[in-house]
């Protein structure tokens, strides 16, 4: 489903990614760990388009996105959270899930000005579709409060929420435990598991190694830019080169 | 009712809130520009020439001036929306000079262009004058009320919450799939538009309109009205525009000091009214406040 293929991004003179070659089959769950600053967040801004890799492909089905803008790949169908939230924190909770569903809207600026018959259906639509994922992420009882004052772990969830708005057939998520407490990152990795039974792919960022145990199917190890370990997490557990990273880390 | 100097001011009042909406639109969008007096002066401009020298009338000239407007905002918001912030600002009042000089010399280039030595057009920096007073305060009202209503249907409207995500975080609304460039190239042209629309009120109101009506001064005065009334709803930049007509006019016993007035009035709401004087939410923390204060000293005395 996404294939990515000799990935490199430079910036300057510093190479975050070295030939990374990775894939997402769909309905899996990929698991992506390695050191701070190994380059995982800067790949999966590659694959979302915030910034066009140096080299290599990145496929997602048959089309290479690796030169798409950002919304388009998002209307493609991949979707993603943000390692430091990135909420619209002036905006509500629902407003945050309707803006969203923005690239699934048909309605030109004249349509929506004028009211059209469409846009009135549209509207009803996202309202919908807002009010399921509420349920589903447990925050319909906050849906009018500011994002932006939410507690961390609402607003983590809220993220999550809004990413899957957009209907992705392909989720990536940074670090989508960070500051969740241990019961909030297990129900976290329910939720995970829950979307690949609906058919989602998920690549997913992660420091809770028991989350990653839980949920992935299979796991990537990146270090200084490249990948150096790939495999069920049972292989990755014992992999020496992989202990090396994480023990150089700490050391 | 009104005596013709205050239908005057009214009108004047009425064009200003264009120029208010005009600049709204770009700062809810979460862009810094003040291009508004460059379009002002295009839109002033086309429509002084069309009417002296081809008897194009009011009506006429409000389809024509804002559409060239928009024409010439599209090619310039592809390049200069790139730019953040104060780079934005930077470029855009950038683009207020050029304007402002093209006006100047356009006489010059054109008496070049067509061979012709006496040809006058723009007539240089004493611009033109004996322009009929053409514009009623009726059309203004009308004119104003529709925009407004117009705005107000955006908001609501997918593109709305496009441009307030765009404004929060550019990014991250780009990740949610919004056509980031679009929105801002659309709404950079429509800002543009109204500002010929209120250009053409300028020349219908002001009957005689120079180069330097229109410099950076302009510029910095539409920006006031945005800061005064603030951005939360679309009256902010109105209700702005009103008092910075009507106030030197009210302040007119004390002529030496009325700059200085205003100055510390927009300063002060700066200060203690980020959010400008029309602003629901702060109006709310600052009475939650006072009553708190005034419930917790009772409490304290019993
Ligand atoms: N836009 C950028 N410009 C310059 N350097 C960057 C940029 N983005 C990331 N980097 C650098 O790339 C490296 C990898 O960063 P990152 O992908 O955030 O790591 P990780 O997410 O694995 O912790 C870091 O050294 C970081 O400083
Ligand atoms: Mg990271």
């Amino acid at each position: 489903m996404l294939e990515i293929r000799d990935v490199t991004q430079r910036f300057g003179g510093l190479t975050a990614l070295n030939r990374v070659s990775l894939n997402v089959p769909a309905g899996k769950v990929i698991g992506l760990i390695g050191p701070n600053g190994a380059g995982k967040t800067t790949l999966i801004n590659a694959i979302s388009g915030l910034a066009h890799p140096t080299e290599g492909q990145i496929y997602f089905g048959d089309r290479a996105i690796q030169r798409m803008p950002p919304h388009r790949i998002t209307q493609l169908g991949i979707s993603r959270t943000y390692q430091n939230i990135r909420l619209f924190g002036e905006m509500t909770v629902l407003e945050n899930l309707i803006v969203a569903q923005h690239g699934l809207g048909r309605s030109s600026i004249l349509g929506s000005v004028l009211t059209l018959p469409g846009f009135r259906a549209e509207q009803r639509l996202l309202q919908q579709r807002a009010g399921a994922l509420l349920t589903q992420f447990e925050l319909s009882d906050k849906a009018s409060q500011r994002a932006g004052a939410l507690p961390y772990g609402d607003q983590r969830r809220l993220e999550m929420a809004r990413a899957l708005a957009t209907r992705p057939k392909l989720l990536l998520l940074d670090e989508p435990t960070a500051g969740m407490n241990p019961i909030e990152t297990e129900a976290l990795g329910t939720e995970i598991l829950e979307l690949r039974q609906k058919g989602l792919a998920v690549l997913v960022i992660e420091h809770d190694m028991a989350l990653i145990h839980q949920v992935c199917d299979e796991i990537y190890v990146l270090n200084f830019g490249q990948i150096i370990a790939h495999g069920t997490p049972n292989q990755i557990k014992n992999n020496p080169l992989v202990i090396e990273a994480y023990l150089g880390e700490e050391g | 009712m009104l005596n013709a100097y205050q239908e005057t001011v009214f009108q004047f009042m009425l064009r200003d809130a264009l120029l208010g909406l005009s600049i709204y639109l770009t700062l809810v969008t979460g862009m810094f520009s003040l291009a508004n007096a460059g379009f002002l002066a295009i839109g002033a401009y086309i429509s002084a020439v069309l009417w002296k020298y081809l008897g194009v009338p009011l009506e006429g000239a409000l389809v024509i001036a804002p559409l060239a407007c928009a024409l010439i905002a599209l090619p310039i918001g592809l390049p200069v929306l790139r730019l953040k912030d104060i780079y934005l600002a930077i470029a855009t009042i950038g683009f207020g000079e050029v304007v402002r000089i093209m006006i100047i010399n356009f006489d010059k280039i054109a008496q070049g262009v067509t061979g012709q030595p006496n040809l006058v057009i723009t007539n240089g920096g004493a611009g033109i004058s004996g322009i009929e007073k053409l514009a009623q305060t009726w059309q203004l009202i009308l004119v104003l009320a529709v925009v407004a209503f117009l705005i107000y249907r955006l908001h609501r409207s997918r593109f709305g919450r496009a441009m307030a995500a765009i404004r929060q975080d550019e990014r991250a609304a780009a990740t949610m799939g919004i056509n980031v460039v679009y929105v801002k190239v659309m709404i950079f042209v429509f800002s543009a538009a109204l500002a010929g629309l209120a250009g053409v009120f300028d020349a219908f109101l002001a009957r005689a309109i120079k180069p330097n009506d229109y410099g950076f001064t302009q510029a910095v005065n539409i920006l006031a009205y945005a800061v005064l009334g603030g951005t939360s709803t679309l009256f902010g930049p109105i209700f702005g525009a009103f008092g910075l007509r009507v106030l030197p006019e009210a302040l007119r016993f004390s002529q030496q000091f009325r700059g200085v007035l205003i100055g510390v009035l927009l300063l002060a709401v700066i200060i203690y009214l980020p959010g400008g004087l029309i602003n629901p939410a702060a109006w709310n923390r600052l009475w939650v406040r006072l009553r708190g204060r005034r419930s917790g000293a009772v409490q304290g005395g019993g």
